[in-house]
């Protein structure tokens, strides 16, 4: 019988996880219990004939689990996949199983991630799948928030954020956000200011050292030379100035010009 | 099928009964009558838009039928069959529980019965009853089941629809399609209003494959937009969004109402996305799509009108103020106004203060989520206000004056606007003051090209979309007789024309 099987590698799984959490051993485990959850009646397709409340509970606490490890591993893709399978669990089947205490953490870092990978649009559809009631939760109170103030550019209030994270598991995400943001923020920095100081530029880009942001000036330059917009070089000397590259006036696209008035003329050949 | 073969020599003769049906006083029977008499024609003649009109009926009959009218002409109607028995078992049952909630039998009904018994209120010939048999069924079926709707009984109206749905997909006939496609509406919103819409989304994805592989346009629409609006009742918009990626309206269809609630959806599910303008265009597009009569369909107008609001404020434009001043739709939409008023003037404070105020209300519009989302739009005007009117100004009194909780907020917020072009000015961090620049011309630049071409090429999409839509008659126009049918075809569509001015109202809801 695969559930009794099943409870047995699961309960492995959950001390190795909760004990000395070898990430090479608990993944070894997690592959053999995906198996044998495949094979839970309850969880096959077609439409399960019942519903035993047990297998999918371990069902989800396993995976629970997997989207746990993957992020102690930094896997980021791997923790999506868990995710989206967990939300099965976590919506579909919520009126036959008790809520998970973990499922507002494992939420809250779903949507922390989205917000890192700047998919705004995934992340809105996904806060409107959790009920209202949920939402006033800390741990996904904390991710909106940052939303609203990453909209807002309010870049000082996610810069304070990184110092309070509700819970340490979310400090892998915020790490790929600062990222996110760091770019975000020099966009802003090199539009709106003729010239920063050094402290004030190292403390907006969340930058620790003098010689970190000159290392990031030079990889800015040349990302831009790379896209071929290359219109305002960072110069890093007793303050951090952007000098405007001297550019062409916009000028009127003639080829643009031209297809326009042709499109005109054939539309209006067809119209006579 | 068969049966239109066999009866196509029959044609002109039911054609009598059509001049007649103008005469008043029109009678829940007589209507009936009338009904049914189109579903006949229509299906002799091959022409579907005909059994559309009967359909378009069951919004005048529904306002004035009763159980026992309802109960006589199931009865009158329909062969017995088990489905009849069912059909009268749920109408007799409901029938006995208002007898005995109101002791005298309620007046309209014994006032209408009969006039139901004379035969000339009823000008439907009995033989026709044969051919189309299993549309009378089916006809039936969806009066009894939109009674229960409108008479709030769900779980009959529940049990009602698994039942004649299940009747429609029982028989093999294309003429039903029309019919079937109302059917499923029916169902649609019976277990909508009994809260278990999530348990029919199989069967609805089932009947869309059919009605595709089937070429019956009408229910693919249907479906599509009742699938639609399954999914975003739980807020599945993933999925809704998979689901329109996959599929395509159909095109050709008449029916401008499934048309516009199609747009209506894809707008939401836009707006969710962040992809506003996108969003915009559909939902106007929906709203010019829907009837325009005082009266019809003013609830989906208004649910449009709403999301099409924000989502132009969102956009960082500000609507129309003509908008707000239709006549029918102005009373809802004040808390609306308000909410323009407060982005127009970047208040900070009033905004909030007019959401926490109005908070149920969008709640239930379902806007609450696109309102919260205003914010940094409001944020965004008021910077451009004190942009105008400050050449510098100090980020402190920035951060006062749009309600921020400290300078070194207001510097990030200001600093985005500028690189997002809200404004046109530069930052000076050392002295902590912000400084406007000069506005550019726009007229140097390529900008009024580009408005011009936006405009030209609108008005050659117009056009060109007026010379689809047009309609041709039929080549072969030599017969006498066929010249006798395509005058009484013109008078219909004319008719047609004026009753669909006055709209559909089942469509929306």
């Amino acid at each position: 019988m695969a559930t009794a099987d099943a409870v047995q590698k699961f309960n492995m799984l959950r001390e190795e996880y909760n004990g000395a959490c070898d990430i090479n051993k608990c993944k070894a485990l997690l592959n053999e219990m995906k198996v044998l959850i495949a094979q839970f009646p309850s969880v096959a397709l077609p439409p399960p004939s019942e519903v035993s409340q047990k297998e999918l509970l371990i069902a989800r606490e396993t995976l629970e689990y997997g989207a746990f490890l993957s992020v102690r591993n930094e896997d980021v893709q791997s923790f999506e996949r868990y995710v989206v399978q967990l939300k099965m669990y976590y919506y579909d089947y919520s009126k036959e199983l008790p809520p998970s205490q973990r499922q507002l953490i494992i939420l809250g870092m779903y949507l922390l991630h989205l917000l890192s990978s700047n998919r705004i649009g995934e992340f809105h559809t996904e806060l409107e799948l959790i009920p209202s009631e949920l939402r006033s939760n800390v741990n996904l109170k904390f991710p909106v928030a940052l939303e609203q103030h990453l909209m807002d550019g309010n870049y000082n209030k996610v810069i304070n954020a990184k110092t309070n994270v509700p819970l340490p598991q979310y400090s892998f995400f915020m790490d790929r956000l600062v990222s996110t943001v760091r770019h975000k923020v020099a966009a802003c920095l090199e539009k709106s200011y003729p010239s920063v100081d050094i402290a004030f530029a190292l403390r907006a880009l969340m930058l620790d050292t003098e010689e970190d942001l000159k290392r990031f000036a030079e990889s800015e330059n040349q990302r831009k030379q790379e896209q071929g917009a290359f219109e305002i070089r960072w110069e890093v000397k007793e303050r951090l100035e952007f000098q405007q590259v001297m550019t062409q006036k916009p000028e009127i696209s003639s080829t643009e010009l031209l297809h326009h008035t042709i499109a005109y003329a054939t539309e209006l050949e067809r119209i006579v | 099928m068969k049966g239109e073969g066999k009866d196509a020599e029959k044609e002109p003769e039911p054609k009598v009964a059509e001049d007649k049906k103008i005469k008043p006083p029109r009678t829940f029977a007589g209507d009936l009558g009338i009904s049914l008499e189109l579903i006949h024609n229509g299906i002799v003649t091959k022409e579907v838009r005909l059994v559309n009109r009967a359909l378009r009926n069951i919004s005048w009959q529904r306002r004035r039928m009763g159980v026992a009218d309802l109960l006589k002409m199931v009865k009158l109607v329909l062969k017995n069959t088990p489905y009849k028995e069912r059909l009268v078992g749920m109408l007799e049952g409901q029938q006995q529980s208002e007898d005995v909630e109101m002791a005298p039998p309620p007046l309209p009904n014994g006032v209408a019965a009969p006039s139901s018994h004379s035969p000339s209120p009823f000008p439907f010939h009995e033989h026709h009853f044969d051919i189309i048999m299993p549309e009378c069924e089916i006809y039936l079926g969806i009066l009894v089941v939109t009674h229960f709707v409108d008479k709030k009984l769900t779980q009959k109206a529940v049990s009602g629809a698994d039942l004649v749905v299940s009747r429609a997909k029982s028989y093999n006939r294309r003429s039903l399609d029309p019919l079937t496609a109302r059917a499923y509406f029916c169902l649609s919103r019976a277990y909508e209003l009994d809260g278990r819409l999530s348990e029919i989304r199989e069967d609805l994805m089932a009947a869309y494959r059919t009605a595709s592989l089937h070429h019956d346009l009408v229910g693919q629409a249907t479906q599509l937009n009742l699938l639609l609006r399954n999914y975003l009742a739980y807020n599945l918009y993933e999925m809704a969004l998979k689901l329109v990626s996959k599929t395509t309206f159909p095109e050709n269809l008449r029916s401008s109402a499934q048309y516009a609630r199609y747009l209506f959806y894809i707008g939401r599910i836009k707006a969710v996305q962040l992809e506003y303008s996108d969003a915009h265009g559909k939902l106007t597009t929906a709203i010019r799509k829907a009837p325009q009569g005082p009266k019809t369909a003013r609830g989906f107008r208004l649910a449009a009108t709403k999301m099409a609001i924000v989502v132009e404020l969102l956009m960082g434009d500000i609507p129309d103020r003509s908008t707000f001043n239709q006549e029918e739709l102005k009373k809802s939409l004040s808390a609306y106004e308000a909410i323009v008023q407060a982005v127009r003037t970047g208040d900070l404070h009033s905004f909030k203060n007019v959401m926490d105020s109005n908070e149920d209300l969008f709640k239930r519009d379902g806007t609450l989520f696109l309102i919260r989302r205003l914010q940094s739009n409001v944020i965004k005007a008021g910077l451009r206000l004190i942009n105008l009117s400050y050449s510098r100004i100090s980020l402190a009194d920035v951060a006062m004056k749009l309600g921020l909780d400290s300078a070194a907020d207001a510097e990030g917020i200001v600093g985005k606007a500028i690189l997002d072009g809200v404004i046109e000015a530069s930052i000076d961090h050392d002295k902590q003051y912000v400084q406007s620049k000069a506005n550019t011309d726009v007229y140097a630049s390529d900008e009024p090209l580009k408005a011009f071409h936006k405009r030209v090429y609108f008005c050659l999409q117009l056009h060109n979309d007026a010379v689809k839509a047009m309609q041709y008659p039929d080549e072969k126009t030599d017969d006498a007789e066929e010249a006798e049918i395509r005058r009484q075809r013109e008078k219909e569509i004319l008719a047609q024309a004026g009753e669909e001015e006055g709209g559909d109202d089942m469509d929306f809801f």
